[in-house]
């Protein structure tokens, strides 16, 4: 019959916290790019890179009555676009938005007689890191989301016991436990 | 080299944003955006739904989007918490179906200059108080459902 010893015990949890920790490579690093981008949000997005680019309209276009296909026609012309119109709407009596494919967007402003030319690019797999960081996807991610958290867990825990002697939890790695411990609960005790 | 092109092609699958986002319903009975503002005390609490192209997303979380009503000029801002849908910033021009409940706000004039100053002090701007005149009543629809064509 398999007997688990202390020692046998010691040796399991060590190849399972290097397994696990080989298999939680790849969404740890998701994770983490995507914890650090989504932090800093207000700064900068992450998600999508946006080019604008505005140019005056001649007076013409002001003076005159044009219409709405006539603008789409003179917007085309100037951004060089050949795609045909996704929709348009007027937001306001000064303001006229044209959309079309590939994420592409014209808005005329009446007042300023201009045109600004606006196109979204998704960041490469930063925005489908961002997307799995805020489980965007539901239904199977959140299962692989929660045995990765699981697994987390259990890292956290088997590496109390992966070394023994004064580099281990009696030792080093007991006081570095506890100082990463300190961090949360300082947080907590100070700011909720 | 075959797993990371398993990873890759993973990768990519994640991309393709989902169309339908919520709960799962119907868009045989819809509701105009301009009915449903003229009429919001009518409609309050009650789940109904809208089409609408759309006008405008939230280019940081995707936690908003906007409307165009039929009627000119108006739109409907659809808002859900951070996380619950996130409305992908492509999706300006399409059209999408909405199902929710409409809720309204109003702010006094006091506080609307207030959310002004605090709003241009964040961007680091001068606040343009010219155009508040007096208070001022807010719709946003919550979704429980959203389909984008």
């Amino acid at each position: 019959m398999f007997v688990l010893n202390k020692r046998k015990l010691f040796l399991l949890n060590r190849s399972l916290h290097r397994d696990l920790g080989y298999l939680s490579i790849g969404l740890t690093i998701v994770f983490a790019i995507s914890g650090i981008t989504l932090n800093h949000h207000n700064d900068w997005n992450s998600n999508y890179s946006i080019a604008r680019k505005e140019i005056k309209l001649p007076e013409s276009v002001h003076k005159e009555r044009v219409s709405d296909e006539q603008l789409l026609t003179l917007a085309k012309q100037k951004f060089a676009i050949t795609q045909k119109l996704k929709g348009k709407f007027w937001v306001s009596p000064n303001e006229l938005k044209m959309f079309f494919p590939s994420e592409t967007t014209i808005i005329f402003y009446k007042d300023k007689n201009s045109f600004l030319f606006e196109k979204i690019t998704p960041r490469f797999l930063l925005r489908s890191f961002n997307g799995l960081h805020v489980n965007e996807l539901k239904s199977y991610w959140i299962v692989v989301s929660d045995i990765y958290a699981i697994i987390l867990f259990y890292l956290a825990i088997s590496a109390l016991f992966m070394v023994k002697g004064k580099y281990g939890i009696r030792g080093r790695g007991g006081i570095l436990a506890l100082i990463g411990l300190s961090i949360p609960i300082f947080f907590i005790l100070n700011f909720f | 080299m075959k797993a990371l092109l398993l990873l890759l092609s993973f990768v990519s699958l994640s991309t393709s944003a989902a169309t339908e986002m919520g709960k799962k319903f119907s868009t045989q009975k819809l509701t105009p955006i301009s009915k449903l503002l003229a009429d919001a005390d009518q409609f309050n609490g009650k789940e109904v739904t809208i089409k609408g192209m759309i006008t405008n997303v939230c280019s940081m979380r995707g936690c908003w989007m906007e409307f165009a009503s039929d009627k000119a000029y108006q739109t409907l801002r659809i808002k859900v918490r951070d996380g619950d849908m996130v409305f992908p910033l492509s999706a300006k021009g399409k059209l999408a179906y909405a199902k929710g409940t409409l809720s309204s706000k109003t702010y006094s004039k006091e506080q609307l200059i207030a959310m002004k100053e605090n709003y241009a002090k964040k961007q680091n701007k001068k606040a343009d108080l010219s155009k508040i005149t007096g208070p001022k009543t807010y719709y946003q629809f919550s979704p429980v459902g959203v389909r984008i064509e």
